[in-house]
């Protein structure tokens, strides 16, 4: 039984070998590129180790447009910090997700003076953002990173693709590329457009079973990044044309997550409504981050009279 | 629980530790225990359904072997066969008749009322069933002697590596097993291991992937052209195969690894030469059971020659009813007693043709030909098996017939997901032209030096790995 056991053992670590030396191989084939937070939409391509930023930003793609197209370059210039925007878009800024990046940023030894987390009411209410398979395939494979979501217990499908991916040829065209339309602008809204997008976002509509589980987590985010003293959190409802579904709920969430923890928010999802400043319903264009950078984020990194003008708390 | 599932990968582990720390006497506790717990995974409240085909046989089983005669024993082989094959047309079958039933009165314009139950199909009522009956008609025709341990008994009719989709087994060979204490034995489970991995590798890289294509055809035969049909039918061919011998072999393999052996379920089946042979080597569980149950009680073959066709036809029409309450699997049984009939009919003729042509001798005794032409026979029977109803049979079947050779339309899914299918299905097929005439793997692999052997078990991990499909697709037969 001993030599059987030795066998397959020697074969599974053989095979393990094998794979760790073709991740690394397909790792080095997409990471000998220059990747910036603005060029991909990855994040591990681009978090580095033992740094400190000044901003830390977290969220769903309502956040990762700040980003994109060079408009985090812009962001940096206006609020005059080093930031790290750790959002994800294409329907993967999810809670668990987001929690994921974090850790993955601290373990990696980086630290941030201020974290902005822009949370939307729908990621209270899709239960699948977190467990798309294709969640991680932009993503490099990092032993780090894997440990990260085997502890935080990730659907096996998402793991298994995050490996699988990099053996992909979708994996070896990846490279730095920048988004173009951020500056475009909506011409009108459309009904039926709000109407489709609020079924992709809300595939379960309100459901408060996944609300529930969905606070739980972001409770334990919460408390997670609270128990790092050196960091001042604040949560932002990002600016919006549409209104979403759920949105009292989320604001009651935060109102408690204030009094237990003394976390500030800040509703902007009604301060800014004209059209020129959206790529679409939801989305900031070039001019509209800019302008929302100006006028809302800088007055939170200023004195404490010169908060934000709309909605704070 | 499916094979195929996170679950089962700790499921299985968990009970062999528990079952190899056991004493001997104590394991059927165990087994027993694990295979209600597999079987209520999917859905608890069935496993009554087995308990009660449990109860039924096993006091029937007891009763008989108490009872002089035939005659006195027969009332109870008909409890026995009342209870399962009750329960079996209650849920598998009932709503089926009765609609046709209804439709029937309809075209007569007589107003009916029989009522629709909205039951699920529970999860391998088929093979649970049909194992027990054959229990209590072995024990009724005085083939064994009844099974006088509940407990072990009940392992018989419940034991979870072939519980949901077989092979079905005898209570002959397999209830001897349970009384045995099986010890640690590194060949066996050498062995077993090999069988679970050549299953898996056929069912998740292989059946899973060709499901796709298939779907995207037979879901909507009418969008489709003749070259996308043919290759359709023959991928459900090996699709079908890899999904059920795959099945057979995790099975086979994890019983093998607690020390249990299960009857070889299929024997490289496309290499068979005619439909006679292709039925040795197909589901030869259910095909043998047939055989012994059915077939043999008509008369066999022993009879008129009217009669023996009858015996045959009937057997075929039986055994495709068994594997689904829908026309389609009633035409494709049909069908397979039809070529039966034709080749124990044509015999003589083809005989006397053999001595007598230079052709026909070039024809009947070219080994190739004979398996071409008899899996072309096979695969026009899968039309009907994989349909979704007769009309899309004969779609599917019309499409074949105005086939235009366009290779541009066999794109019917893209050529990422396409490849990898022709890669697998290379694969497959490469270690299944050694597996021909042997056993099963095992038998290959232990032929082999180990660099190869280890090179094989490499490439079909890597398969599973690279091109596997995950999505937990449940094994076919698991319907039936």
């Amino acid at each position: 039984m001993l030599k059987l056991a030795r066998k397959i053992l020697l074969f599974l670590g053989l095979n393990l070998i094998l794979l760790v030396v073709i991740l690394g191989f397909m790792n080095r084939q997409v990471e000998k590129h220059d990747f910036n937070n603005w060029t991909t939409e990855s994040n591990l391509l681009h978090i580095p180790a033992d740094k400190n930023f000044d901003l830390l930003i977290l969220g769903t793609s309502h956040a990762r447009s700040m980003a994109r197209a060079r408009n985090h370059l812009r962001m940096e210039q206006i609020l005059d910090r080093d930031i790290i925007n750790l959002s994800q878009g294409l329907g993967g800024g999810g809670l668990l997700n987001q929690f994921a990046f974090l850790k993955y940023f601290y373990k990696q030894g980086n630290t941030a003076d201020t974290i902005i987390y822009f949370i939307d009411p729908f990621v209270f209410y899709n239960p699948y953002f977190d467990s798309k398979d294709e969640l991680y395939v932009y993503e490099p494979a990092r032993f780090g990173f894997f440990s990260v979501l085997l502890n935080l217990g990730f659907d096996p499908g998402v793991i298994y693709t995050y490996l699988y991916s990099k053996f992909t040829e979708r994996w070896l065209g990846h490279h730095p590329f920048s988004w173009k339309s951020e500056s475009s602008q909506i011409e009108n809204i459309n009904a039926v457009s709000v109407f489709k997008r609020y079924n992709v976002v809300y595939p379960n509509d309100l459901d408060e079973e996944v609300f529930r589980d969905k606070s739980a987590l972001f409770e334990r985010i919460t408390a997670y990044i609270d128990k790092k003293l050196e960091h001042k959190l604040v949560f932002i409802v990002p600016p919006s044309l549409i209104e979403w579904p759920g949105h009292d709920n989320m604001i009651s969430l935060l109102k408690e997550i204030k009094i237990q923890y003394g976390i500030p928010y800040y509703d902007f999802s009604n301060s800014m409504k004209e059209l020129k400043y959206y790529k679409d319903h939801d989305h900031l264009n070039t001019k509209g981050v800019e302008y929302f950078t100006r006028k809302y984020l800088k007055p939170l990194f200023e004195e404490p009279a010169k908060t934000p003008p709309h909605n704070h708390q | 629980m499916l094979f195929n599932s996170i679950e089962f990968l700790i499921f299985f582990p968990v009970v062999v530790s528990i079952y190899f720390l056991l004493p001997g006497k104590y394991r059927w506790i165990l087994l027993l225990l694990a295979s209600y717990y597999f079987y209520m995974a999917w859905k608890a409240e069935y496993v009554v359904l087995i308990m009660a085909s449990t109860l039924v046989d096993y006091f029937s089983g007891l009763r008989m072997s108490k009872l002089p005669d035939k005659k006195s024993r027969r009332k109870y082989l008909l409890l026995s066969l009342i209870v399962n094959l009750g329960m079996l047309f209650t849920f598998k079958y009932y709503n089926f008749f009765s609609q046709e039933f209804r439709e029937m009165l309809n075209a007569f314009n007589v107003l009916s009322d029989i009522p629709q139950f909205q039951l699920l199909l529970p999860v391998g009522i088929s093979f649970y069933t049909f194992q027990t009956l054959s229990y209590t008609i072995d024990v009724y025709n005085d083939k064994i002697k009844p099974e006088k341990h509940a407990g072990i008994f009940a392992v018989y009719v419940a034991f979870f590596p072939q519980l949901v989709a077989g092979p079905i087994e005898r209570a002959g060979r397999l209830l001897p097993q349970f009384h045995k204490v099986n010890r640690l034995d590194a060949n066996r489970i050498t062995d077993g291991l090999r069988l679970m991995l050549w299953g898996f590798f056929k069912k998740v890289a292989v059946a899973d992937n060709l499901a796709i294509y298939v779907d995207q055809v037979y879901g909507n035969p009418a969008d489709q052209n003749g070259i996308a049909a043919v290759i359709a039918t023959v991928f459900f061919a090996f699709q079908i195969f890899c999904d059920f011998s795959g099945y057979s072999d995790i099975a086979i393999g994890t019983a093998k690894i607690m020390g249990y052996e299960l009857m070889d379920n299929f024997r490289a089946p496309y290499y068979s030469r005619s439909i006679p042979e292709f039925w040795r080597r197909w589901h030869i569980s259910l095909s043998t059971w047939f055989r012994d149950y059915l077939y043999i009680p008509l008369g066999g073959n022993r009879v008129l020659k009217w009669r023996w066709y009858y015996n045959l036809f009937i057997t075929f029409l039986i055994s495709g009813l068994w594997h689904g309450a829908n026309w389609t699997f009633v035409v494709w049984g049909a069908l397979h007693g039809f070529y039966m009939i034709v080749n124990v009919s044509t015999v003589q003729w083809r005989e006397w043709f053999l001595s007598t042509s230079h052709v026909a001798k070039v024809i009947f005794s070219s080994k190739v030909l004979n398996i071409a032409f008899t899996f072309i026979l096979v695969c026009f029977a899968w039309i009907f098996f994989r349909a979704n109803n007769i009309t899309d049979a004969g779609i599917v079947i019309s499409k074949i017939a105005n086939i235009s050779l366009n290779l541009e339309e066999i794109f019917v899914i893209s050529p990422r997901e396409f490849y990898p299918i022709l890669i697998v299905l290379f694969i497959m097929l490469l270690i299944h032209y050694f597996e021909r005439n042997k056993r099963n793997i095992t038998f290959v692999l232990s032929g082999w030096s180990r660099p190869v052997r280890w090179l094989v078990y490499a490439m079909m991990l890597w398969s599973i790995f690279l091109f596997g499909n995950f999505t937990q697709q449940e094994f076919i037969y698991f319907t039936f």
